[in-house]
């Protein structure tokens, strides 16, 4: 009950926004800023709006943030990015009838026409289509032309709006609509919902998208309602609410992120200068590395959270720890019965490399004062160590902790926190440190912190039980937006905050990676914006190896070729290049499954002509890429015929085909055909070295004449007269020295559907099939195959007849009676091994 | 009970039925003593092999029947160790070097030097001081073994440099017998160093001749036969054609007939090998069904055909075959241009086969382009 108590009236404490909590934890004072009438007002809106939830909201359009949006639109000549004051006013000269920035979205959303109704309606037959058939419908729908400009609209101009595309726009291509939607500050998302203020549609719209539509009646306008929008809308979205808001937002957020980066600036001077204090009254004492200035360390550190509040995204989880963390010795004392993470002795934090695991966690450390035991995988983590090492510091008090006890008398101080990083990565070298560790966490007498990155290996099943599970999530875009905003404020690097989700995309939410682009930008750019993002996130996207089945859908797809082609020749090889081994055969294997682009407009009668030319073509350049591969990869290996190979293999052919899939990308069933046709080549060979000296001829021959009529011979009389047939068959075999196996070898060299085997031997009664092996294995065989040269090696064997050696279960059976006696002697021998096995084993005891 | 094309096999050159003046050149060679390298050429289904066994029995007497099989092995400069097998009496060596694809070369080295190097001994010498002089005089100074090297055409390019020098160098201890079906890839210079033996396939009436021989011999089988000459020689005639004169599967169809009815008539199905079965449905189902998802069908039916051992150049040969046959059924204004563009399509992914690596991919170009032509001159017409 006490407990729970606790974590009711501190929880609210670790959000370090609420002001009257500030008594409770003692970091909060440092967020406290110095002085400022904006930040007052700043303090009154936190108590209003809870900052998790502005963060998550996107459009709310409720009464509470009225006054916001007053005061806020107080305060934008204050803040120095804004885009408003800053950028130069574009396209004024082809609209001047309606730039009144009275005007709200909605007003003007009103003037523009709705879309052709036509476009609304449902194509019965798409209604009962799968999601592939979908896909290839729409891909065989008449690319964009992409004639139409965009106009250019005044900046932010779209601010407050929620735009869903649909559909085939007739000029514009759809990625570039999304683009240039959100460059003027839209939000676009991909699917209808209450919020979506209006839907820009094309042809081929998704029925369930047109439903919904209907449904709740949102404005629905088509392409040139979009360019009008474009034209019409004044700067920062017109006056209506939700631009409003929108604009309010955004500038708060920029204020927020310089007053931050201002806060820290001074911080830094501050401690620069003491430190430069401390150097003058010490002089003699050595630099360490972090007391090296800012500027010669990396972003990444430079900027690396040294403050809770300062760690992008798992708030709630960082919140979550840090109260466990707090109580941990209250909930020790009551021997852990509290709920969730309060019954857990151990917490276990596991998410993807690089999201600031360890750095949230000495962060909590050190917020509350704790010291920190670290050991990750650089340190020896066997079970022996572990006891050794880990019993007795795991009931150790904290230096800091001694001496704060001696100030504060508090008898409670006992503070550690032990960190085992990288649990994941106990090797075998740490012989049952896993087990050892979680037999700790039940038992600790210190909070003990575990990390790791990927919880569901089978190794870290121990912990399920042992710790609480935290997982750490991939830092969003809206998460991380503040944080950047402040290091680019600080580097004097202009950041358009539209642009951070593109870059976020791009690197797949590696905050990391972001800092670094900044960084290398800053050096030669001042700003970031989009026009140079686009290019930026393209030069860092392409670290992505794509996958073979990802390359064939960009060289198969339509929208790849043509006059307003998504990758030029030089990408299109590029893709090629991303796996050269695999991308050939896997044209090869899908360019037929496509219904090609070029197709379109031709009559019907002519389709079937024209779409086998097309494959002609792609087939007759993907075998001559055949030539072109020898040359590479066989003897002469010129590996400068690389791209040639790479336009003859996919490229060329892909464009011949280009279009709508059927169905999915298939795999290359090349590999496994020819590791067939290996291992029939190899049972061929056998065959033919087993009955050569009958047949007298070549292995082609015998596969050509004899095989498909010994098959007939051999099987005819098991499959007409049973048990009967048994004797002539085994004569047969004997004749042309073909053993057991043999015989099952050839069965599988029937080909198509008079020819398999398989369904006609099933009529073979399984006593036959039985009878017929016991048959075969009462007596010996004539063999031919006599093996030289291994006399050596098996000695003991002498020159007994010994056939090939894939007969070998067979032989053993059947020359019983002629090696008796040297089995008796290898008996012998197995004995004495035996024997002397034992003597060393009894020896040693 | 073997089957009847191993059973009736000719062991001496006086057997062979067919050919009669290659036989008598052979049998003049071997006699006389000078026996040079020999290159034997022909379709399969003729009867090199036959001949050359034929003709070493004539050189070494029954002895050359005797023959075993050993496996010898060879390392690899790499380490890897490679076993190779030999089919040998105590006077000839026969082998199949194409057996170790890439690796040929080395056993040409190895092999050949080998046995090129060791003088066998005469034992005729002593046999003949025991029985008469006179009657094995004819076998005195054979010192050299013979070497038959099977699918010579497969030889590499350095394992028959490998070669030439060899055939000189230790023509004293070994002669060659080079078999292959043609000659086109093997180098001139070996060509110039040995004598050159075309055998033909048996005309048809050469192989009626054959079949009628073994259903002579064959008294029950002779009996499911019908017991006019004229009958029987439609129905050998018909086999003779469906094999494409080829002696071994003509053989093969017979006793194949034989065993599937009680009584064999000119009207009996002959019965076909089922990859020849099924290629031919392929070849016709591409000339009557010119879509796209018949080529998807054709790709899957030659998979089958190709992991089977079946060798591609056959494949596009026999369908180039069944679809020029089928193609001169038709009646169309522009036939003789639509064949005359099939044959040149298929010399074109003929020697695609031979200079590229992935098979699949020219059998289904070619027959991409097949069904091309065929199309646009449906379309014409």
């Amino acid at each position: 009950m006490v407990r729970i108590d606790q974590k009711a009236t501190y929880d609210p404490s670790s959000s370090p926004k609420k002001p009257h909590s500030q008594e409770t934890s003692q970091h909060i004072k440092t967020k406290q800023p110095a002085n400022s009438s904006i930040i007052l007002v700043d303090s009154e809106e936190d108590e209003i709006v809870k900052p998790q939830r502005k963060r998550k909201a996107e459009l709310i359009e409720s009464e509470t943030e009225e006054p916001i949006k007053k005061e806020a639109k107080v305060l934008p000549k204050k803040s120095p990015t804004n885009t408003k004051s800053t950028k130069p006013q574009a396209g004024t000269s082809s609209q001047s009838s309606q730039t009144a920035t009275g005007q709200t979205a909605q007003e003007i959303l009103e003037t523009i026409p709705d879309a052709d109704p036509k476009y609304l309606e449902v194509d019965p037959e798409m209604e009962n289509m799968n999601f592939f058939q979908l896909k290839a419908r729409t891909s065989e729908a008449p690319a964009p032309t992409g004639d139409r400009v965009l106009p250019e609209g005044r900046p932010n101009c779209l601010n407050g709006l929620t735009i869903v595309f649909t559909g085939i726009l007739p000029t514009i291509d759809r990625d570039e609509c999304v683009r240039i939607a959100s460059k003027y500050g839209a939000r676009v998302t991909k699917s209808i919902s209450g919020k979506t203020s209006l839907v820009v549609i094309g042809h081929e719209a998704g029925p369930k998208k047109i439903k919904m539509i209907k449904e709740k009646k949102i404005k629905c306008i088509d392409e040139d309602g979009f360019v009008q929008l474009l034209q019409k809308m004044p700067a920062d979205g017109g006056s209506g609410e939700a631009a409003q808001v929108a604009k309010a937002k955004k500038e708060e957020e920029e204020r927020k992120a310089i007053e931050e980066a201002e806060r820290e600036e001074q911080e830094n001077r501050k401690r620069q200068s003491q430190l430069r204090q401390e150097r003058a009254s010490q002089p003699s004492q050595l630099e360490r590395p972090s007391d090296k200035p800012d500027t010669e360390k990396l972003w990444t550190v430079k900027y690396a959270p040294t403050d809770i509040k300062q760690i992008c995204g798992n708030k709630g989880n960082v919140e979550l720890l840090q109260s466990w963390l707090e109580h941990w010795f209250d909930n020790a004392k009551s021997g852990f019965k509290g709920p969730g993470i309060h019954g857990y002795r151990a917490v276990m934090i596991s998410g993807p490399p690089g999201i600031g695991k360890t750095t949230a966690a000495h962060l909590v450390a050190k917020s509350l004062g704790f010291d920190v035991i670290e050991k990750n995988a650089s340190d020896v983590r066997s079970k022996k160590l572990l006891n050794e090492q880990l019993r007795s510091s795991l009931s150790n008090s904290s230096v800091v902790g001694y001496f704060n006890q001696l100030k504060t008398h508090d008898p409670n101080n006992r503070r550690i926190v032990m960190i085992m990083d990288e649990v994941d990565g106990m090797s075998s070298g740490d012989h049952g440190g896993g087990a050892q560790l979680s037999q700790f966490c039940r038992t600790t007498e210190t909070p003990l912190i575990l990390i790791c990155n990927d919880k569901s290996l089978p190794k870290m099943r121990t912990f399920d039980k042992t710790c609480y599970d935290l997982t750490w999530r991939r830092p969003t875009g809206k998460e991380m937006k503040s944080r950047l905003m402040t290091i680019a404020h600080r580097e004097g690097l202009k950041l358009d905050p539209n642009i951070i989700d593109q870059l976020v995309a791009a690197t797949n939410n590696d905050i990391r990676q972001i800092i670094n682009i900044m960084s290398t930008v800053a050096r030669t750019q001042k700003t970031l914006n989009y026009e140079n993002s686009e290019q930026i996130s393209k030069t860092w996207q392409k670290e992505v190896i794509l996958k073979p089945f990802d390359i064939v859908g960009k060289l198969l797809s339509g929208a790849s070729y043509g006059s307003h082609a998504r990758y030029n020749l030089s990408e299109k090889i590029n893709l090629y290049f991303n796996d050269m081994d695999f991308t050939p055969l896997m044209i090869h294997e899908n360019y037929r499954t496509t219904t090609p682009s070029k197709l379109n407009g031709f009559p019907a009668n002519k389709r079937n002509l024209r779409h086998l030319e097309l494959l002609e073509e792609a087939s007759n350049s993907i075998s001559e890429s055949d030539l072109v591969n020898q040359l590479i990869r066989g003897g002469e290996q010129q590996w400068s015929l690389a791209p040639f190979h790479a336009v003859l293999s996919s490229v060329l052919p892909g464009s011949k085909v280009a279009g709508g899939m059927h169905g999915r990308i298939m795999f290359t069933s090349w590999l496994g055909q020819n590791s067939k046709k290996m291992k029939y080549d190899r049972i061929l060979q056998d065959l033919q070295y087993h009955s050569s000296t009958k047949t007298m001829t070549n292995t082609q021959e015998l596969r050509l004449t004899y095989i498909p009529f010994l098959i007939n011979m051999l099987s005819d009389p098991l499959i007409k007269n049973g048990a009967s047939g048994i004797d002539q068959v085994l004569e047969l075999m004997d004749e042309y020295y073909l053993t057991k196996e043999d015989w099952d070898n050839l069965m599988e060299f029937g080909v198509g559907p008079k020819g398999r085997m398989d369904q006609k031997l099933k009529s073979v009664s399984s006593a036959t099939k039985s009878a017929f092996t016991r048959k075969y294995n009462s007596y010996s065989h004539p063999t031919v195959i006599y093996k030289t040269g291994d006399s050596v090696t098996k000695g003991s064997r002498a020159p007994a007849p010994k056939p090939d050696l894939d007969d070998v279960i067979e032989d053993d059976t059947k020359d019983v009676p002629d090696d008796e006696p040297q089995e008796a002697q290898d008996d012998i021998k197995n004995d004495k091994l035996i024997k002397q096995v034992k003597k060393s084993t009894k020896r040693r005891k | 009970m073997s089957l009847w094309a191993d059973k009736y096999r000719p062991r001496t050159l006086s057997e062979l039925s067919f050919h009669p003046r290659i036989s008598k050149q052979l049998q003049v060679m071997a006699s006389s003593g000078e026996f040079p390298h020999l290159l034997v050429y022909g379709p399969p289904g003729a009867g090199k092999k036959t001949r050359v066994l034929a003709t070493l029995r004539e050189l070494y007497g029954a002895g050359t029947g005797r023959l075993r099989v050993d496996v010898k092995t060879f390392i690899l400069p790499s380490g890897r160790k490679l076993e190779f097998n030999v089919i040998s009496s105590s006077f000839h060596l026969e082998i199949t070097p194409s057996d170790m694809g890439n690796n040929d070369r080395i056993v040409i080295q190895d092999l050949l030097k080998e046995i090129g190097q060791i003088e066998s001994l005469d034992f005729s010498k002593f046999e003949n001081a025991l029985v008469s002089l006179n009657a094995r005089e004819q076998n005195m100074g054979k010192k050299f073994k013979v070497v038959i090297i099977n699918e010579a055409e497969l030889l590499t390019r350095d394992a028959q440099a490998a070669l030439r020098r060899t055939m000189e160098k230790y023509s004293a201890n070994i002669r060659l017998i080079l078999i292959c079906n043609s000659t086109s890839n093997i180098i001139d210079p070996i060509k110039s160093r040995t004598l050159p033996i075309r055998i033909a396939s048996p005309s048809t009436s050469a192989c009626a001749g054959v079949l009628e021989m073994i259903l002579k011999k064959e008294h029950h089988a002779r009996k499911a036969f019908p017991d006019d000459s004229e009958q029987r020689n439609i129905i050998y005639k018909r086999i003779s054609d469906a094999s494409e004169r080829n002696l071994r599967m003509s053989i093969m169809m017979m006793e194949a007939m034989y065993m599937n009815h009680d009584v064999v008539s000119i009207t009996t199905p002959i019965i076909k090998p089922d990859w020849i079965d099924v290629l031919h449905e392929l070849a016709t189902s591409i000339c009557k069904d010119r879509s796209v998802s018949r080529l998807q069908q054709a790709r899957s039916i030659l998979y089958e055909l190709m992991a089977h051992a079946i060798p591609a150049k056959l494949l596009l040969k026999k369908l180039t075959l069944i679809i020029w046959e089928f193609t001169g059924t038709l009646d169309l204004k522009n036939k003789a241009e639509l064949r005359t563009a099939v044959i040149s399509t298929s010399t074109i992914y003929d020697e695609r086969l031979s200079l590229g690596s992935k098979d699949i991919f020219h059998l289904e170009g070619f027959i991409t382009k097949v069904m091309v032509i065929l199309e646009k001159s449906f379309m014409m017409d």
